[in-house]
């Protein structure tokens, strides 16, 4: 073991908050020290799913000691709107509800427990309208949010006729909970002028700051939202942050305290938006030697009451309905039903997951009629290199290391001589079966709304020479700080040691898009790269003048090293000069040491109407093998093994690469296997608690984990040739789904049969009885 | 009686007083965690869930043991309430560190990646720390079962585990260490407990003896009775439910006895399953199957037997074992102490036949006379810490031409009580013990049971997981020369 670190020593290898994380010293909005008098918020969220708010009585609640303020709709003080993209979203109920959970009156009060009590006192009457909840009944009802969407390529339907076999299919993918450990949270701090500071747990500060600006109806510049970090968010704080921040900014105008709102999990789990369910049915046509001719998918997910971010979610599905295959001949469409369920938003994969699956479905089903194994059916369909390389939108797929990680990863796994040894098992065991499962995964980079695409940052060097960062993403977890730390440190020739960054802040980096999208590093890092490029630049006309004088010689910055705290002359390594002393030298000449920093994505576009375009500046590869253990009895799954190889270009930091890939395994675990959303039939969820929602827990980790980083060398045109992390890794967990669905199928190897996700005990126990009968 | 209303621990290193006479003071009630968050020193410590499942509030609490060795139990502080604290020394996140030094399992999390997001890592390290503390060596599977109350959303949890493989097996040295023995004396020669705490409108009541606590609940009817409190705590922490009186059994001497002779183990109702599971050294027929699988480390370092028999809920899991053990519950009331056979004590849905001014004093499982096979099997969504979809708990006799006799077929989470599949059990009594035999009892459940449906499973997934459960805890005993096939 190493030696103790000690607190003020941060190692450039660990989270750059690792230290304080470890002590509990990092800091949440829950532990911010309160100003004096601060007030909490709550909210009394709708009980009914769809209806019209009769009449209400918010006196007895008033009358509670120690509440201070309870509104409806009328006190807001501007616009009544939070939907980010499309203005459909009241932030407080106006005479409708169209779902359980939506807000209806906000209370602040002297504490918490206060404020909840005046919530359980509070009358109101609803005339209750018959609510829709699922998919089915949206499609039957046509309750949609939101145009068709179309992309397609070759034809379909022509290519069915001249393919050996034609089969029909369904897929029900199911919704996730965020599940974040921090429960959305906000402090509201109203100032001078109608100033509102807000310290919120969002990966959006500026739409945060957009949405209280519109609500408190002031100006953008009277509202400053900053981030120190969050405790988690997956895409659950990408929209629905901003939501608890609008709420408490309202109390805060109108009782003129500050307050602090936090969700309890109750709370959080109910009225916040999760992961899309999807329902599709898909048409396919193939060869017999097991290639992919042609594929048309039908993509319903289920939006919720509101349009959030349903429409690039979809829009994301379908990108990604070819996974890691060239599909010649590809159509799909999308549509986003209109629900009475909280609206569905963001989370870790953004309609890649649901696109994925059904691919993956495809190609079991495909291996399942040619008798081909299900990896060699895989690897046939696989993008080419030269030629079959072009998705159905039309976008290049460039780089594409596939084929060799499918023959490392073979190796690496033992995938032939192990397979053998599951269906040895299969075939000894009665009630216990293995499965083992491959798949790729091809995941698109950048945010599919092409203006979003751009970032901010501002460097600036004090006298002392250290560093300050401001950028505009947001650090949740990922690591994103610490690999931005990174990229400065390596522009400036410094150490680690002497940067910090600061909390995101919407006053001192404007206009910033979400941390979302798996970008954050991306799109922050190019921008930090920027700035300090400047800042260099400036610098380096001043360490020309000293190293020349010194060596008595010219100098120009091409000359320059920097490097290791110092700025040496390349050719005479003897000639150098401290960063510090560098640092002092340029304030003394009257050089600016403050710089800001921009970049947007070069080159990429999406034509929605044609379903053409370039929409990703390129693709991030993985590969994941896993076997998994199945209890037919009981519906007990474990997973024995799993190995992954991913695609990360040129790492940035490889311990913060490593833990994003681990931890959206395992959560793509979870959402294959054990969280299941549970909803009366008037669809109201069952399980809005870690009591019976159930993500894993280090149990339900593969018992044997190996991951590698695949090398395929810099990535062209991005932060010293890294890829994004964030997201491709979760879809490598389909790779457990696909293995289960192995270990089932061995009951009746012949027999095709509709799997859905999740797998959970009950589905699989459920599925081996229908699997059994004749 | 005593009249104190002050109670006494440490902090970490610091010791405090809380006298709950002052107005200041918070209500007795108020868990640990809330207390602590509202300290100046004490915000390391999260809420993640307010309801024990994710464990990021895990604080440790050490106190000497019957050998005057301080032992260290990792707790959910958001479902203990203060008065717990007496006579123990509660360590924080915060109080790890030496002097601006990570402490060895703080410095493995952070060499081993173990953090992202960081608001669930205080949890993580406290449990870590107990691991370590308690100094046994521990191989992944223990590792799992220690650590699988804290939820982790980022990290996927593999570094963590690999930071608690390489703090298991040391000798549990660190600068806690060099105070231990001061503080396990200084521990010792704290006053009594208060008895009595009124204020902020609540009576709270913790009883020194037996007898004490039966005249406390004479005396307040009204009082909610607990022992552990990892049940009444979430009530109010997630309901905001204000309580007016409660008379807290947990740690009361006379229930905390186990004992064990040639009749069997008399277990205290207020002994919480850790200590039980410490004590018991794997004789107890399905106990180790069941705390194993029975919430987690956490909540069984203060629930107790009395407590799960109390709270009577259908799926308590410790309701099914007991019924094969055929478990008798000993209960002390002003009329004296009477034994109830546990099948007679359920009478409804959360409704036993424990009269209102009695109180759980102990348990008893019989050793049984004749050889027994006895299985446990929890079925639920996720193995660790999860309630049970369905579980089931078999004891039954073979003679020696292969004859059942006596079988005990107990299920939870099949009707709105624990219950025993009698039905089933006729069908197996009396017959040969063969996989005909089995099946036909997995079948008649269905007569036995309409199981319903709710946030965690279907009627008919219920229906399959208890047929299922059955089959596989019978198939356990059927020609273990040919386990394998069976399997």
């Amino acid at each position: 073991m190493n030696k103790a670190s000690s607190l003020q020593e941060p190692s450039p290898t660990h989270h750059d908050s690792a230290l304080r994380h470890v002590t509990g010293q990092s800091q949440f909005i829950d532990d911010m020290a309160e100003p004096a008098g601060t007030l909490h918020g709550a909210v009394y969220f709708s009980k009914w799913a769809s209806g019209r708010i009769v009449s209400y009585d918010l006196e007895k609640a008033a009358k509670l000691p120690g509440v201070a303020a309870i509104i409806d709709f009328t006190a807001i003080g501007g616009d009544n709107q939070m939907g980010p993209v499309v203005h459909d979203e009241p932030c407080l109920a106006d005479g409708n509800v169209t779902f359980r959970g939506q807000a209806i009156f906000l209370v602040a009060a002297r504490s918490r427990e206060i404020s909840r009590r005046a919530l359980a006192s509070i009358q109101v009457k609803v005339e209750e309208r018959p609510g829709i909840f699922t998919i089915d009944k949206a499609i039957e009802e046509n309750s949609f949010l939101g145009p068709a969407r179309k992309i397609c390529t070759g034809n379909p339907d022509e290519a069915f006729d001249k393919c050996d076999h034609v089969i029909y299919g369904e897929l029900f993918t199911a919704g996730q909970e965020h599940w974040y450990l921090e429960t959305q949270s906000a402090l509201c701090i109203p100032g001078e002028e109608g100033r509102m500071t807000v310290y919120a747990s969002t990966q959006n500060p500026t739409e945060t700051q957009a949405i209280v600006s519109e609500v408190l109806g002031v100006s953008r510049h009277s509202v400053t939202v900053v981030v120190k970090r969050m405790g988690g968010a997956f895409g659950g704080k990408e929209t629905q942050g901003n939501h608890v921040a609008a709420w408490a900014a309202i109390l805060a105008q109108h009782t003129g305290k500050p307050i602090k709102m936090r969700l309890t999990r109750d709370e959080d789990q109910k009225v916040t938006g999760k992961r899309h369910p999807f329902r599709s049915n898909w048409q396919a046509g193939f060869t017999s030697d097991g290639m992919l001719i042609a594929l048309k998918a039908n993509l319903f997910s289920d939006g919720g009451a509101a349009t959030d971010l349903s429409w690039a979610i979809m829009e994301r599905a379908m990108f990604h309905v070819d996974n890691a295959y060239y599909i010649p001949n590809l159509e799909v469409n999308g549509r986003v039903c209109f629900t009475n369920l909280p609206s569905n938003t963001a989370f870790r994969g953004f309609g890649g997951p649901q696109g994925m699956a059904i691919t993956e479905q495809v190609m079991n089903r495909i291996a399942l009629l040619t008798g081909l194994d299900p990896v060699e059916v895989r690897r046939r369909n696989l993008y080419g290199t030269t030629e079959r390389n072009i998705t159905h939108y039309g976008q290049r797929v460039d780089r594409n290391p596939m084929e060799e990680m499918a023959v490392r990863l073979m190796d690496k796994g033992d995938y032939i001589s192990r397979m053998e040894g599951v269906d040895a098992f299969n075939k000894s065991h009665r009630h216990i079966r293995r499965g083992l499962a491959m798949m790729p995964v091809k995941f698109g980079i950048s945010f599919t709304t092409t203006f979003l695409n751009q970032a901010g940052a501002l460097v600036n060097i004090y006298q002392d020479g250290s560093v300050v960062i401001h950028h505009g993403g947001t650090e949740m977890g990922q690591g994103l700080n610490t690999k931005i730390i990174a990229v400065a440190a390596t522009e400036l020739g410094i150490s680690a040691k002497r940067i910090v960054v600061e909390p995101t802040n919407t006053m001192v980096v404007p206009n910033t898009s979400a941390t979302a999208a798996s970008s954050g590093s991306d799109l922050n890092g190019m921008a930090v790269r920027d700035a300090a490029a400047k800042l260099r630049n400036r610098l380096s006309t001043v360490a020309c003048r000293i190293l020349g004088e010194q060596a008595r010689m010219i100098v120009s910055p091409a000359d320059l090293m920097f490097d290791d705290d110092y700025i040496r002359l390349e050719q005479r390594p003897e000639m150098q000069l401290a960063f510090t002393d560098l640092v002092k030298q340029a304030y003394l000449n009257q050089v600016s040491l403050s710089a800001t920093g921009y970049y947007r994505t070069p080159g990429i576009w999406y034509d929605k109407e044609q379903g053409r375009g370039k929409p990703f500046h390129y693709f991030a590869f993985g590969m994941a093998l896993a076997e998994v253990e199945v209890d037919l009895l009981t519906g007990d799954v474990r997973t024995l093994r799993a190995d992954i190889l991913h695609d990360v270009g040129n790492s940035l930091h490889r311990t913060i690469d490593l833990g994003q890939i681990q931890g959206a395994f395992v959560q793509g675990i979870g959402w294959c296997t054990t969280e299941e959303l549970r909803y009366s039939k008037d669809g109201e969820l069952l399980n809005f608690s870690p009591d019976t929602y159930k993500i894993p827990t280090i149990d339900d980790i593969p018992v044997e984990f190996n991951i590698d980083l695949f090398p395929t060398g810099a990535n062209p045109g991005t932060i010293h040739g890294s890829k994004a992390v964030g997201e491709p890794p979760f879809m490598l967990a389909l790779s457990v789904w696909l293995a289960i669905q192995y270990a089932l199928q061995s009951v009746a190897p012949e027999k095709v049969f509709s799997y859905s996700l999740p797998a959970t005990n009950e589905k699989i126990v459920k599925w081996v009885e229908e699997l059994r009968a004749d | 009686m005593n009249q104190s209303q002050t109670i006494f621990f440490y902090w970490n290193q610091q010791h405090v007083e809380l006298d709950f006479s002052r107005p200041e003071a918070p209500r007795p009630s108020t868990t640990v965690l809330n207390w602590l968050r509202s300290q100046h020193q004490g915000k390391g410590t999260k809420e993640g869930c307010a309801e024990g499942d994710c464990g990021a509030c895990t604080v440790v609490a050490a106190w000497p043991d019957e050998n005057s060795v301080m032992r260290y139990h990792a707790v959910n502080s958001c479902l203990i309430f203060l008065p717990w604290l007496h006579g123990k020394q509660l360590i924080t996140v915060e109080g790890l560190a030496d002097n601006g030094h990570l402490h060895p399992v703080q410095q493995a999390v952070v060499d081993f990646n173990g953090t992202q997001c960081g608001f669930c890592t205080p949890g993580i390290v406290m449990s870590l720390f107990a691991i370590y503390k308690n100094g046994a060596s521990a191989g992944r599977e223990d590792v799992v079962l220690a650590m699988s109350g804290n939820l982790c959303r980022c990290t996927g949890y593999e570094p963590i585990l690999e930071a608690a493989m390489s703090i298991t097996g040391l000798p549990g040295h660190d600068h806690l260490s060099d105070t231990e023995a001061e503080i396990a004396a200084k521990l010792k020669e704290m006053p009594e407990a208060p008895v009595r705490i009124n204020h902020q409108e609540q009576l709270y009541m913790k009883p020194a003896s037996l007898s004490e606590a039966i005249s406390l609940r004479q005396a307040h009817p009204q009082a909610v009775v607990f022992c552990g409190g990892t049940d009444v705590a979430l009530a109010q922490t997630k309901k905001f439910i204000e309580y007016h009186e409660l008379i807290d059994l947990t740690g009361l001497k006379e229930l905390t006895s186990f004992t064990e002779d040639e009749s069997g183990w008399t277990i205290g109702a207020a002994l919480p399953l850790e200590a039980i599971h410490r004590r018991h050294d794997g004789r107890i027929p399905m106990f180790d199957a069941l705390f194993r699988v029975f919430a987690s480390k956490q909540i069984r370092e203060t629930a107790t037997l009395g407590g799960n028999l109390g709270t009577a809920s259908p799926i308590g899991d410790t309701w099914p074992v007991l019924m094969a053990l055929e478990a008798m519950v000993v209960v002390s009331g002003p009329g004296g102490q009477r034994t109830i056979d546990i099948g007679n004590i359920i009478t409804g849905y959360r409704r036993t036949a424990i009269l209102p001014d009695e109180i759980i004093l102990e348990i008893k499982i019989p050793k049984p006379k004749t050889e027994r096979n006895f299985k446990f099997l929890k079925l639920s969504k996720r193995r660790q810490m999860d309630i049970a979809t369905v579980s089931v708990a078999v004891s039954f006799t073979i003679d020696s031409k292969g004859i059942v006799h006596d079988p005990i077929l107990a299920f939870g989470g099949m009707s709105d009580r624990p219950e025993r599949a009698t039905l089933a059990e006729q069908v197996l009594h009396g017959h040969l013990f063969d996989e005909e035999r089995i099946d036909k009892a997995c079948r008649t459940l269905n007569d036995n049971f309409r199981p319903i449906s709710d946030a965690r499973s279907s009627a008919e997934g219920r229906t399959i997981l208890a047929e299922n459960g059955l089959k596989k805890c019978l198939n356990h005993f059927i020609n273990p020369q040919n386990k394998q096939t069976n399997e």
